[in-house]
């Protein structure tokens, strides 16, 4: 037995809320899936779901707006389904669903708004998989749903505002930073405050993390490479060095730290595998972050009554993912014939919003670009597929056999067959093959996404019981 | 380590390979484990390496422990109950 | 674009093709072996690695496997890339009554012919595989069957076949066919012509569209058969499962019809286990569905219920080359001198990829096989010639529903 509904939303970050709440209220059945615990997504998060926020400064403002949707959808009664995987969008607008009690059902949508938002992205390095090397988002995760600190003294590096707003964030909850290692520097940073001045304001933000971390004593050390994390089942300390203005690293400076957490924070891949899996068309865009799924100006994607918002357009943060829920709300809504009045001028209102913040996302984007070079410099020992533990020694000798594209790797090696079904290695994978055959990334294909696109339990799949969700 | 400054939700038990450990309503076991100090969870696939936490939110597949006899949970996906029992190989243990 | 000079062209890049390329290579024949994708991007790189005899007719489908099946500890020391082959035996499960009794009579038959087979009630067959589930009425178990990974099969002989001489082009696609006076020339590609005096149709599901180039009717149709696939685990079975419903229905045609699919399991040497299967004409789709994937849990949870709490990662789909009497269509073609056919293999085509390969290769180089090919020719259907055209260039099949050619 198949439950429709007119609305299923797939994601409960700020590009979903924002979407449920133009729709809510129109008599309308809505329903919103999330695989987190709570709702919000990756940047509403407040320790054990409360509705308190622990004051800071940037981003305030549009995270009260994003709590204010939480409770107004609340309101408006539209329930959201927490603990939620959807496995797979299938021909009919059919969600295949495994509800919070572990039991899977269908689920038919005249309407589909796919909106999974973005994981982060990492540069492997020697020893990056030992316990205690983790990513700036974890950190953040702990600290915001858990009000923990992942360590009582952590080191910070990566490339981007990651590992800064993290720093702060450290610091702000009384916890010590090492230290940032910075794989970029200031004068980037600058030179890119120059190219926009419409958004100084958060890029000001930027500048005065940076103040604000030299002030409380956290060292921040620009133009720096991780060279290994060192431990024997944990990690103890990190190796790094700084690297010239070309990016080789400058022999005689290396040092060493001590700690047992490093949190790294790189860039962003959108969570497109939902839109990739149901056959949506992707694009490869550098200033939206690299495969994002293609859409027109209302928001649908090649694939009728299927809509996308937020990260998975293009990474570019949660305003942009705010303005475009509401945009494919009010696009929906026209859809199923229930338009709200005055939604033409709004939604020229919001095209314009949202060009800003795209452009926005471009520098963002750019700032977290290292140039695809640096896979030529991976140690042949360091893990590249963590799931099956394949290292770089394994992928340079088939790619040396002539296994030259992400699928001929994928076959030839194992790596993207595990677990995480390729989320962590494909953007490396895709780095490396393109420095390997000098092409651009964007000719690396796109992955082919089949369902599961998460890990089901075989006794779930087999049962012929609906979930309650 | 838990800031001291943040209200938890009620306290709870859970049984980490048999011995009791003290958490918080609306933690996840990613959170409990790391306060318990636990960062060694199991074995890479080829058991070369050992593995722990990495991304947090459910993406990465290393914080596989067991849950209440379930294999294969992602611990970062899953908040504490009272009397959960969690199964993890850290050697370290 | 420069031109380029062999004595076969090979198209087809999965386990046939590069099978053949291998067995031609050894006989220090040049081969050029063209694939328009990766390696294994087709029905090879989307299958079990089930070698089984138990699920071959006694005669000559049974011989062709039998002879396959020997050939391949040869190859587990000569390829370069772990094959994966063991020989953990199979089960043909057996759901009911009626197919137990049908089964007695298909057991009665192999044995006959000198196949190692046994019937088991369920004890016997739970105590030599313990997950089987209670409720099932036994299995026809034989040691002789086993497994082997499909891709690294596939790459193993193309690299092979490297190391002794071929020209193994990736990315490259066959667009049309060369005949003078109903001979074979040479193919074109989208990175020039070939000149070859031979040509071996390896297409698989895309054979028709390799035919049509010349100007011939290949009557095979592809068939979609759905795998689910588990992460790794522990080892739970010792070797591969089907259901006996198709085999039984050999013998007792009734028992195939509207039972729905049956299965075809098992763990590889990475520790996953792979559960299918389906049988559904569905033209050139790829793609998996939630039918497919929940029919095959159901099937599988009846036949192995402690399997429940292993975490499906990955499902995909894979185009068997089904032809209108169950063998593959092998050897030359009468009226296009020089075009030879390697396709038609559904679902047995790992399987038979060692002997396939060695006896296309035996016909080339000698204008005879040792197993006589006369069983499998394309002239044992009608129409299989459309009036000859000197040089025509056929349309090739997509792949539907934009695939990439990853699995």
């Amino acid at each position: 037995m198949i439950r429709t509904c007119d609305v299923a939303i797939v994601g409960a970050g700020f590009a979903g809320l924002a979407a449920a709440n133009v729709l809510a209220r129109k008599g309308l059945d809505i329903r919103v899936f999330d695989e987190n615990p709570h709702v919000g997504g990756q940047l509403l998060r407040r320790p054990g779901g409360s509705s308190h926020v622990p004051g800071g400064f940037e981003f305030d403002g549009i995270k009260q707006s994003g709590l204010r949707l939480i409770t107004q959808l609340a309101r408006c009664g539209v329930k959201v389904s927490s603990g939620t995987q959807v496995l797979g969008l299938f021909p009919g607008n059919t969600l295949l669903v495994e509800g919070g009690d572990g039991k899977v059902s269908e689920v038919s949508a005249r309407c589909v708004l796919c909106a999974a938002g973005a994981r982060e992205t990492y540069l492997p390095f020697k020893g990056w998989t030992l316990p205690g090397v983790i990513s700036t988002g974890s950190a953040q995760i702990l600290i915001k749903s858990s009000g923990m600190l992942p360590a009582k003294e952590t080191l910070v590096g990566g490339l981007g505002p990651l590992p800064f707003v993290l720093a702060r964030e450290i610091s702000r909850h009384g916890g010590k930073v090492l230290a940032v290692l910075d794989y970029a520097g200031v004068a980037v940073k600058i030179g890119l405050m120059k190219a926009l001045p419409r958004s100084l304001p958060k890029l000001l933000d930027g500048a005065s993390i940076i103040t604000l971390l030299t002030l409380s004593g956290v060292r921040v050390r620009p133009r720096v490479r991780i060279l290994q994390a060192r431990g024997k089942t944990r990690l103890e300390s990190v190796v790094a060095a700084r690297v010239g203005a070309d990016g080789q690293i400058i022999s005689g400076t290396e040092f060493s730290c001590k700690t047992e957490c490093l949190a790294v924070g790189f860039g962003f891949a959108p969570n497109i595998e939902l839109p990739l899996q149901a056959g949506c068309a992707v694009e490869h865009l550098p200033e939206r972050g690299g495969w994002v799924v293609r859409v027109g100006d209302l928001l649908e994607t090649s694939l009728e009554n299927v809509f996308a918002a937020g990260e998975v357009t293009g990474i570019a943060g949660a305003r942009k993912s705010m303005i475009e829920g509401r945009i494919a709300g009010l696009a929906i809504l026209e859809r199923l014939g229930c338009p709200v009045p005055d939604s033409p001028h709004l939604l020229q209102g919001l095209a314009r919003q949202r060009l800003e913040e795209l452009r926005y996302g471009a520098i963002l984007n750019r700032m977290c670009r290292l140039p695809s070079e640096w896979v030529k410099h991976i140690p042949d020992e360091t893990i590249i597929c963590r799931c099956e533990d394949i290292r770089m020694a394994d992928i340079r000798k088939a790619m040396a056999q002539g296994f030259l594209t992400p699928g001929a790797l994928r076959k030839a090696c194992r790596c993207g067959l595990g677990n995480c079904q390729g989320r962590i290695c494909s953007p490396i994978l895709r780095d490396i093959l393109a420095a390997e055959t000098n092409t651009g990334t964007d000719r690396i294909s796109a992955p082919s996404v089949r369902p599961p696109i998460k890990a089901v339990r075989l006794g779930a799949l087999a049962e012929n019981e609906e979930s309650v969700t | 380590m838990r800031i001291e400054t943040i209200s938890r939700g009620e306290q709870v038990t859970l049984f980490v390979n048999g011995k009791a450990v003290t958490a918080y309503r609306g933690e996840t076991v990613h959170a409990a484990l790391l306060a318990a100090g636990c960062r060694v969870l199991r074995k890479s696939k080829t058991g070369a390496e050992s593995r722990g936490f990495l991304c947090g939110m459910g993406v990465c597949y290393e914080c596989l422990v067991t849950i209440n006899g379930l294999a294969g949970q992602r611990a970062c996906m899953r908040l504490v109950e009272d009397g959960m029992e969690v199964q993890i190989d850290d050697p370290d243990l | 674009m420069a031109r380029f000079t062999t004595d076969v062209v090979v198209i087809g890049g999965g386990v046939i093709g590069t099978s053949v390329a291998y067995s031609l290579a050894r006989r220090g024949i040049r081969a050029t072996l063209l694939e328009r994708g990766d390696m294994a991007s087709g029905s090879s790189g989307a299958c079990d690695g089930l070698v089984l005899l138990q699920s071959k007719k006694p005669g000559i489908h049974l011989r062709l496997a039998m002879e396959s099946r020997n050939l391949f500890d040869r190859l587990m020391e000569e390829l370069p890339v772990p094959i994966e082959y063991r020989r953990g035996g199979g089960m043909v499960v057996i759901e009911t009554e009626e197919e137990f009794r049908a089964m007695e009579h298909y057991v009665q038959e192999q044995r006959e012919t000198g196949l190692e087979v046994a019937l088991l009630d369920i004890t016997a067959a739970k105590s030599m595989e313990p997950g089987l589930s209670e409720s099932l009425k036994g299995a026809a178990f034989s040691p002789l069957d086993g497994q082997v990974n499909p891709i690294a099969l596939t790459h193993g002989f193309a690299l092979a076949a490297r190391a002794l001489g071929a020209r193994v082009l990736t990315q490259t696609e066959v667009k049309g066919i060369r005949l003078e006076a109903g001979r074979v020339t040479g193919v074109e590609t989208d990175r020039g012509p070939f000149s070859a005096g031979v040509v071996v149709n390896a297409a698989g599901v895309y054979a028709p569209s390799v035919g049509e180039m010349a100007g011939i009717n290949v009557p095979i149709r592809p068939r979609r058969g759905q795998l689910l696939v588990t992460t790794a685990t522990k080892r739970m079975i010792k070797g591969g499962f089907i259901s006996a419903r198709y085999i039984a229905a050999k013998h007792n045609p009734e028992l195939a019809k509207g039972k729905g699919e049956g299965i075809a399991i098992e763990q590889t040497e990475s520790g996953n286990l792979l559960l299918g299967s389906t049988r559904e004409f569905v033209g050139f789709d790829w793609r998996t569905t939630v039918q497919g994937l929940r029919g095959i849990a159901r099937r599988t949870m009846a036949v192995l219920p402690g399997l429940s709490d292993l975490n499906v990662i990955r499902s995909f789909a894979g185009l068997r080359p089904y032809t209108p009497d169950g063998l593959p269509i092998l050897g030359p073609v009468k009226g296009v001198e020089g075009f030879i056919m390697a396709a038609g293999h559904e679902g047995d085509g790992i399987a038979l990829s060692p002997i396939t390969g060695e006896l296309v290769a035996q016909f080339i180089a000698e204008g005879r096989t040792e197993i006589p090919l006369d069983p499998f020719r394309l002239e044992r259907f009608e129409n299989s010639l459309s009036p000859p055209l000197a040089g025509y260039k056929g349309e090739r099949e997509k792949k539907a529903h934009g695939v990439s050619d990853e699995n």
